[in-house]
């Protein structure tokens, strides 16, 4: 059975500077998505029909008052009345999501650092109610958190810094940006966010979510025209809708489709009215969180400037994490950062803090500090969390004298190569680009999600499970958050339980367990492993 | 559900029967159904396939058209509350690959159900002299879709293929007969097995007409 190497981009290193598009790449661009074995895909189908029986006639049960219910329900004097709580539409809900409701909200009682302790819940009736045992289950090796430098930790030079803040300015600001509460850490912030980035001008906003929702809305309107990516993250979809603007979306990463979508756009203009669009803006990601692929912007530029659209990226995942100085996908792509019109962060993943940034020309920035609503409603960020920014991004540049920025961003970038070989090597189907921390490695069965975050959390290990609807009906997974502190022993631990796991569980699903043969040298053994 | 999802979709229903590899596991559901229904004692054959075409034809029906929403919570603001899911298959685009192959899956599964029934009578040895009918096309009761049929060469290509498979049966037992339906109509046991399935096909072909899109007849099912 021979199998075929299905959605595998490669640019091997002789065809670089001859490019794609036109463009070239001063890497090699691999990603990877293989295809669901068709066997995979008709059991997950059948498993979850046996679970949608099964919750009818769990249902069924609770009508007859044979079982105990304990979801909410309409008083009896109410029942004719329009249904309060939508019964159907409730359905997942109560019927496969509480049955493995204990993967997730897991209350965790100490750092998010590459080890947590866990509070130790258990349920006597089947997830509906959890309760604490009192006791802690410690030192999980965390593969969850956004922790990409590691960060995330209560001493250092980072932590320190902040509780000085906290001494000097307190934990709140009591006010908005626009009236009150723009303090001078702020200020310092945003000059040293522009100079991280290299921009004019940056600003910064309390709350990652909020910085996309509520600036979207102040750039463009009502005749305005938005390409975003099939996948972007929900904080951009809701800015998006909340502008009015006209969305159009394109298929995930797929340069091809995005420029259907503004040669469409440019050629007939507004749905009936066939007038020019406003403006044109491409919202894509740095890295998707959920499929751990990086965008192919060197591609996306090229198109930005020959069809004359804005470009806003939004780098949640990618600052701090990509990249040789830790600039983000710009930094690993090598490309200007002029290019992008409107450069959007967050603080929560690569810098262990809160809050998001926008970075760009001062014409913008200067339009944003006073239309956006962030700006004018929303509280600004807290003065020790700032300080947390300051201490890492100084670190992560080098500026405060010492080499652990530069040293973390080596060990994320060894992290990531050697946990992704590793998976690939044992067998599990993974996603994304062999560069991206985010490594999401694909369960598929509805029961095997459960089972996977319990499994793994017997052995000590927490990890992040993603299920339908969430992801496609028959891509569910586990997505792993590789972090710079982790130790090569805690990998080697975590890849060994994950190996144990797997076999367990059956989760190896690859059907190319090897290198792609273009890196090896023809022999006549190399194709001996790709029949199974 | 766009709350805690990782995609942009509105509503994930939409993409549900377009996924790889459901099509594969509605025909192996199918066989799966049958062969369960031939492992009962003391039923004959032509029963069974009967049966399997109308408990088919009863699940497609509670499924694709009674049942209303969807399972989890959409950001659609209710668009897809009151609408089946036929309805809300592909937002609403007629003639989709999906929709074409949850049309022609029952109506592959009566002429199959026919030739098999008729296969098995035939066996059983009861010979008659039909009479000769004069155009397929006045044979309306083989035809359920009618004059304006969203598919109409599609079904009339299966069932020419289905009738040229029967040909030789019927030439065997009595020369006179063209056309397969007429078999049907050979014993009264097999009439209204044949009556039945038809009844049963048009209760599942007819509300996947796309005039009759988000019609509620009656008010059945209206809230």
């Amino acid at each position: 059975m021979t199998v075929w190497l299905t959605d595998v981009s490669v640019f091997s290193t002789e065809a670089l500077q001859a490019s794609c598009n036109g463009v070239a790449y001063n890497r090699p661009f691999i990603e990877s998505f293989e295809e669901t074995p068709m066997l995979v895909a008709v059991l997950t189908y059948m498993g979850y029909g046996i679970l949608t029986i099964f919750g009818y006639l769990r249902d069924f049960l609770r009508d007859w008052k044979i079982e105990k219910c304990h979801i909410a329900r309409e008083r009896e004097e109410q029942k004719e009345f329009v249904p309060l709580y939508q019964d159907f539409e409730n359905f997942y809900t109560r019927n496969l999501y509480m049955r493995i409701r204990d993967s997730w909200n897991r209350p965790i009682c100490s750092v998010p650092g590459p080890k947590m302790d866990l509070v130790e819940r258990v349920s006597h009736d089947y997830n509906w109610t959890f309760e604490h045992t009192g006791k802690v289950v410690k030192d999980v090796i965390n593969l969850g958190s956004y922790n990409y430098l590691g960060f995330a930790e209560n001493s250092g030079p980072c932590a320190e810094a902040a509780a000085e803040v906290t001494e000097k300015y307190g934990v709140g600001v009591a006010s908005t940006r626009q009236e009150m509460g723009n303090l001078d850490k702020h200020e310092e912030l945003e000059q040293l966010v522009a100079r991280f980035l290299g921009v004019e001008s940056a600003m910064v906003f309390g709350m990652g979510f909020a910085t996309n929702s509520m600036n979207i809305p102040a750039l463009t309107g009502k005749g305005c025209l938005i390409l975003s990516d099939e996948l972007n993250h929900t904080s951009l979809v809701l800015g998006a809708r909340l502008s009015g603007s006209t969305i159009r979306v394109f298929k995930h990463n797929n340069m091809q489709s995005l420029e259907k979508l503004l040669r469409d756009a440019i050629v007939h203009g507004q749905p009936r009215t066939h007038r020019p669009w406003k403006k044109i803006l491409i919202v894509v990601e740095g890295i998707y969180s959920m499929e751990g692929s990086i965008v192919r912007l060197p591609e996306v530029i090229a198109l930005k400037k020959r069809y004359k659209a804005y470009l806003y990226l939004d780098e949640a995942h990618s600052i701090g994490a990509l990249g040789p100085r830790g600039g983000g996908v710009l930094d690993y792509f090598g490309l200007d950062p002029r290019d992008v019109d409107i450069m959007m962060g967050t603080f929560t993943k690569s810098f262990g803090a809160a809050g998001g940034y926008i970075g760009g020309r001062k014409e913008l920035i200067d339009y944003l500090r006073t239309q956006s609503h962030s700006a004018a409603y929303a509280t600004s960020m807290s003065p020790p969390i700032a300080q947390q920014i300051i201490a890492s991004m100084k670190c992560i540049m080098g500026e405060d004298g010492t080499t652990i920025g530069r040293e973390r961003l080596r060990q994320l970038a060894e992290n990531t190569a050697y946990f992704r070989r590793r998976l690939r090597e044992d067998g599990f189907i993974i996603y994304g680009n062999n560069d991206s921390p985010v490594i999401p490695v694909m369960l598929y069965m509805p029961a095997k999600i459960g089972a996977f975050g319990r499994e793994m959390l017997k052995r000590n290990i927490g990890v992040v499970v993603v299920g339908f609807p969430a992801t496609p009906i028959i891509e569910s997974r586990a997505r792993f958050c590789v972090s710079a502190a982790h130790t090569r022993e805690m990998l080697d631990t975590a890849l060994s339980v994950l190996s144990e796991v797997g076999d367990l569980l059956q989760v190896k699903y690859s059907q190319h367990r090897t290198q792609p043969p273009m890196y090896r040298a023809f022999h006549d053994t190399s194709y001996e492993d790709a029949d199974n | 559900m766009n709350v805690g999802t990782a995609h942009s979709e509105v509503n994930p229903n939409t993409r549900v029967m377009s996924s790889r590899g459901i099509w594969l596991s509605y025909v192996l559901g199918i066989g799966l159904l049958h062969v369960i229904l031939l492992s009962i004692p003391f039923v004959s054959v032509p029963v069974v396939w009967t049966l399997t075409n109308l408990i088919h034809n009863m699940c497609m029906y509670i499924f694709l058209h009674t049942v209303k929403g969807t399972p989890f919570e959409t950001p659609d603001q209710g668009k897809a509350r009151l609408l089946t899911h036929w309805e809300q298959m592909d937002y609403g685009v007629q003639f989709t690959a999906s929709r074409k192959f949850l049309t022609i899956t029952p109506i592959i599964l009566l002429p199959f159900r026919a030739i098999m029934n008729n296969n098995s009578i035939l066996i059983d040895g009861r010979a008659k002299a039909g009479s000769q009918l004069s155009k397929p096309e006045d044979s309306g009761a083989l035809c359920p879709l009618g004059a304006d049929q969203e598919n109409p060469p599609a079904v009339r290509g299966w069932l020419d293929v289905m009738a040229r498979l029967v040909r030789p049966l019927q030439y065997s037992s009595h020369g006179l007969t063209r056309w397969y339906f007429l078999t049907s109509f050979y014993t009264k046991y097999d009439k209204v097995h044949f009556v039945i399935n038809t009844v049963s096909l048009l209760t599942v072909l007819i509300p996947k007409l796309p005039q009759l899109h988000g019609v509620r007849l009656f008010g059945i099912n209206r809230y």
